[in-house]
């Protein structure tokens, strides 16, 4: 198993401990739409960053 | 990978999809037509190879999606944790460095409002329960 990484906080700064970089193409792999919902908070620093 | 034809329309979610991308506005996206709620008994070697195929086309580098063992209420679909063994699958396949994140419902949630009015917004059809996001927490396996 890998780090656990708890993100139970608005700062947007604990996505940066995924390890993403600038030059990263993210797939997010989910089974229906609007599973997305769940993950808004990677997508929103995905945005972001 | 599915087209959520169990939870309505399909024409409907398919346009509900649309527009909540379009809304991030920073990624494409593909939607595959595998069975809704059949995932677990669909060939996973298909599921994969298919997925295996964009992520090669795209120059996908990074995979996120839902840990295989994730079991929550409010969560707890099996097409949720197929999913996340099919990407784990391709990510195993993948070269370089791999990177491979999965969602786990542990912590407290946050940015309840938020994905709520997400959900909301592009997702009329599912009416979403606010009680399900602000019983559901947002972290990451981070597997390498």
């Amino acid at each position: 198993m890998g780090d656990f990484l708890l993100i139970n906080t608005k700062n947007m700064n604990r996505y940066k401990n995924l390890g993403i970089t600038k030059n990263d193409r993210v797939g997010v792999v989910i089974a229906h739409p609007d599973d997305e919902v769940l993950m808004f908070g990677l997508l929103e620093y995905l945005c972001q960053s | 990978m599915t087209q959520g034809e169990l939870g309505g329309d399909i024409e409907v979610r398919k346009n509900e999809f649309g527009m909540a991308m379009q809304s991030w506005g920073f990624f494409g996206y593909i939607r595959f037509k595998f069975p809704d709620m059949k995932l677990a008994y669909f060939p996973l070697r298909k599921m994969v190879e298919t997925v295996a195929r964009v992520i090669v086309d795209k120059n996908i580098t990074a995979l996120a999606s839902f840990n295989p063992n994730e079991i929550t209420f409010g969560f707890d679909h099996p097409d949720h944790n197929r999913v996340g063994e099919v990407t784990r699958l391709v990510s195993a396949g993948m070269t370089g460095e791999r990177k491979l994140w999965l969602w786990t419902s542990g912590g407290k949630s946050y940015l309840t409002k938020k994905r709520y009015e997400y959900a909301k917004k592009f997702y009329l059809s599912q009416r979403i329960p606010k009680i399900i996001l602000k019983n559901i927490g947002e972290s990451y396996l981070k597997i390498r």
